[in-house]
């Protein structure tokens, strides 16, 4: 059996053969402890990993030494946020965040909520971003710290990052980011952004998995208290032994992301268009799912109205894609994200997140089109929801007796 | 690197058995997340999953308390912050990551082999309130010492604490067995038997019991959160499929011959542990009057890459705080080197360390012990 | 998530999908289920003068064993009278198509859908 088309970028990508090439000497020849001062093969390690830093703060305009390598976004985002409530949290004791962000970021709130601090939960807009108003209005002499997304993994809107520093620094308000989906995809500037810490993944941008990094912030300088304690890596701020073939591989990813960054959000911007005029075109009540204009260039999120999304995917195995509704795990809840924006839990169900990305041709994208669109002419024959719009039936005018 | 020198540094970090990259290399190359429902996503759940049954029967588990982490550090961390732990009783040669990680424990005392005192252990059991764990590092990382964990897990047993143990140096080296040992904890660690770097394991029997240190998308069943190190975890697979206890044997006896050989050259060598059981690929030696570093820049000289002690104590240059605290002479550890072979260390390896030993000896010695 | 050979075969060659005229007198028609639950159940049956369904259509929008367990289900219930229709259990839909434990609602909904159907047919043929 051939490979599906893999259209789920935002869950993961590939590490490029690029990235993989710059790791193999590291985990062959190379092969040191970095932490090991005591002999060559510990030092050529140190210094590779150092090297890996520059790489990355090159790509986000930040100093080496603000790079601190964790195992990926999720501890980032956890170090983040206990991190810094536990250094700060005596002298302010609020958060700010949005009801979008991705789960770690909410789960480590909650965790802080259940530790006393109040944290507040900033609506979206219909189209995924956030009202600065509302910031405004939630942001109190109490509040430590705003963590706001940079790019939504399922919608991938852009949330407006540099109004939202600008805010935060007036206010000695510190202001985190997840940016595990911008990296390497859009531009990030953390000085002109007056971001003060972010969440960084490898394997989004690339890179290898296991990996990630969390900027921090020396001039002002910001604290965070380690959440792994041990030899004192990361000048103390996260224990544990690095990884010289993960740091480097790592960087090449940051490395080629910058280099290619211009020409490749232009073709995937291309794709995405061609594919979304296509459905469209073709296929009647079809809802996009989040801005189009302040969204990375690779991310579409569609609802099929009447068609459910875990049916679809059945019917296109051919692609990789995700299904907004969450019907395996053992919930039954369609997507958080998409029920924020305002989207009815009926038609959550009917959502697809597409992910182009940079092995992505236009080939394989036309025939995605074209199996999204013949999936969904054969599932409304089937759907008991399309045949009773047709007969003009409003379907949220009936009432349904769930089960 | 130019020519390589002879590594004798295994217990910093081991290069990767034969066949491990080979293993993690196709996983390298596709898109590789295992909550995915496609089918990218559950072949990366199905690679997960073999590994995860490959270490539990290495190690006699059951495969449902196998927890993935990103490495040694975080799985003690783990165990130590996951759960409110009224007593922790550690002892002075466990590692940083454990040494290090709260603010209050008590500190069980070792004798004079380096061997944790139980009698010291049983009056603290005996005044404990609230629960209580005993954290105990299996095989010291630096002098390759193995604790008498059986008579700490019995001692657990009558005063019902739960008993952590640290196996990240015992793996591969000697024989690991979670069941046997009765243990409720065990820390594993990847990269230090010939897998990646980025890989750990947290064994817990009392899984429900801890609170997860790095909460999100609830991967690992709930207990650790963030897209699975796929490769890596292949990785940690491969390298126990791939390793071999026959090899441990032969390095058991290379070792004693080199230690007889240069304690006949050397009256006052001091080796750690030396009349107790070891690890049989460590050696951690004092030279009297030659500070460590010294040592160690003589060693790098001929050629041979050596440690003086942990490796994870990230920019210093300091006396190892655990051979402070084993033997007789605390002041012997500003002197001590340690060697730690493996997989891939062939005899005359060591024999080129023993002369450049006995070179140091002579050269480095002169005038110093007068 | 993997699916059964016998989920798989249902789903791409669905048995019996359409509907039939639901004011038909001899027409029992159940829609069971919830857009908002992610799946909805059209079930109807024609019955014949002896009180034996004489063919059954369904639609479904839900998962694929949403959809595969309605194809069943008009499969089982054609040629059965409407009493014996009532014996179809969820229990024998689960083990025909080998439906893991979180897909067992759909074979739930299936079994809903036949009485829901039946209810009708004897709402309009009160005998």
């Amino acid at each position: 059996m051939t490979r599906p088309i893999y259209l789920d970028y935002q869950a993961t990508t590939p590490s490029d053969p690029r990235v993989v090439e710059a790791m193999i000497p590291y985990l062959t020849g190379n092969f040191g402890n970095p932490h090991s001062r005591s002999h060559a093969y510990g030092w050529d390690a140190e210094e590779a990993v150092e090297k890996s830093r520059e790489s990355i703060a090159h790509l986000i305009n930040a100093h080496p030494k603000e790079i601190v390598f964790t195992s990926g976004a999720t501890e980032s985002n956890n170090l983040a946020l206990k991190g810094v409530v536990d250094f700060y949290g005596q002298q302010r004791n609020h958060i700010i965040t949005s009801v979008t962000e991705h789960k770690c970021v909410l789960d480590a709130c909650r965790h802080l909520e259940q530790k006393g601090y109040l944290v507040t939960y900033l609506p979206v807009e219909k189209n995924g971003l956030i009202d600065l108003d509302v910031l405004k209005d939630a942001m109190t002499e109490k509040t430590l710290l705003v963590s706001i997304m940079a790019v939504n993994n399922e919608i991938g809107v852009i949330q407006p990052l540099a109004e939202i520093g600008k805010m935060c620094r007036a206010r000695g308000i510190l202001f985190h980011t997840d940016a595990a989906q911008a990296v390497g995809k859009i531009p990030l500037d953390v000085e002109a952004m007056n971001i003060d810490l972010m969440s960084i993944s490898a394997h989004k941008l690339y890179g290898p998995k296991g990996i990630g990094a969390l900027y921090v912030r020396r001039k002002p300088r910001v604290r965070i208290m380690a959440q792994i304690n041990g030899g004192g890596q990361e000048r103390g701020m996260r224990s544990g032994t690095l990884s010289p073939a993960l740091c480097v591989g790592f960087a090449e990813a940051c490395r080629i992301a910058e280099a290619e960054m211009l020409i490749e959000s232009k073709r995937l911007l291309d794709l995405r268009n061609t594919f979304y005029a296509r459905i469209m075109k073709t296929i009647p009540d079809v809802f996009l799912n989040g801005d189009l204009e302040n969204r990375i260039p690779g991310n579409l999120n569609l609802s099929f109205a009447y068609v459910e999304g875990e049916g679809m995917m059945m019917g296109i195995k051919n692609l990789a894609v995700s299904s907004g509704s969450a019907c395996t795990s053992a919930s039954l809840e369609p997507s958080y994200v998409l029920r924020a924006l305002g989207v009815s839990e009926a038609l959550a169900h009917t959502s697809l997140r597409i992910g182009f990305g940079r092995f992505t041709t236009a080939e394989e994208m036309h025939i995605a089109a074209s199996s999204i669109i013949e999936a969904v002419e054969k599932l409304r024959a089937m759907s008991p929801l399309w045949e009773m719009a047709q007969e003009g039936i409003d379907v949220n005018t009936v009432r349904w007796a769930g089960h | 690197m130019g020519d390589l020198p002879i590594y004798l540094d295994y217990n910093a970090t081991a290069p990767l058995l034969p066949g491990v990259l080979e293993a993690m290399a196709e996983a390298m190359a596709v898109p590789t997340n295992p909550s995915a429902l496609h089918s990218f996503g559950q072949q990366a759940k199905r690679w997960v999953n073999q590994s995860r049954r490959i270490i539990a029967d290495t190690i006699d588990a059951h495969p449902d308390h196998i927890i993935f982490t990103s490495g040694g550090t975080e799985s003690n961390n783990f165990v130590l912050k996951g759960f409110p732990w009224q007593n922790v009783l550690i002892s002075g040669v466990s590692h940083d990551s454990i040494y290090k990680v709260l603010a209050s424990f008590d500190e069980i005392s070792l004798d004079s082999h380096g061997l944790l005192d139980l009698s010291v252990l049983e009056i603290y059991l005996k005044d404990q309130k609230g629960p209580t764990l005993i954290s105990v590092i299996l095989a010291h990382n630096e002098s390759g010492v193995i604790q008498p964990l059986d008579d700490v897990v019995a001692l657990a047993k009558k005063y019902q604490a739960y008993v952590h143990v640290d196996a990240v140096q015992a793996l591969g080296k000697m024989p690991v067995s979670f069941k046997k040992m009765g243990v409720d904890f065990m820390t594993l660690s990847a990269h230090k038997i010939g897998g990646p770097h980025g890989v750990g394991v947290l064994v817990a029997k009392e899984i429900f019991s801890l609170h997860p240190l790095i909460e999100g998308g609830g991967q690992e069943r709930g207990h650790r959160s963030g897209t699975e190190n796929v490769p890596g975890i292949i990785g940690l697979g491969a390298a126990l499929r791939g390793h071999s206890f026959d090899h441990m044997h032969t390095l058991k006896r290379w070792h004693q011959s080199m230690e007889e050989d240069l304690e006949n050259f050397c009256s006052d060598v001091h080796i750690y542990g030396k009349d107790v059981d070891r690890l049989p690929n460590t050696t951690a030696l004092a030279m009297p009057f030659v500070e460590s570093a010294t040592q160690v820049m003589h060693f790098d000289l001929a050629g041979i890459a050596v440690s003086m002690g942990a490796a994870c104590s990230s920019g210093r240059t300091q006396i190892s705080r655990s051979l402070q605290k084993m033997g007789s002479n605390p002041k012997l550890a500003q002197c001590a080197i340690r060697i730690s072979s493996g997989w891939n260390t062939k005899e005359d390896d060591l024999k080129k360390f023993t002369h450049a030993w006995k070179e140091a000896c002579t050269t480095l010695k002169k005038g110093k012990s007068s | 998530m993997a699916y059964s050979k016998e989920v798989i075969d249902h789903y791409e060659n669905p048995r019996n999908v359409g509907s039939f005229g639901k004011d038909e007198k001899n027409v029992g028609t159940g829609l069971v289920g919830a857009p908002s639950c992610g799946d909805v159940m059209k079930l109807q049956i024609k019955v014949n003068e002896q009180g034996i369904i004489e063919d059954a259509k369904f639609k479904t929008f839900g998962c694929g064993s949403a959809i595969a367990s309605s194809s069943l289900t008009t499969e089982m219930l054609k040629g059965r009278n409407i009493h014996e229709a009532l014996d179809i259990k969820n229990t024998q839909i689960v083990e025909t198509l080998a439906l893991p434990p979180v897909k067992i609602h759909c074979s739930v909904l299936a079994e809903d859908a036949i009485k829901a159907a039946i209810q009708d047919y004897k709402e309009k043929n009160p005998s």
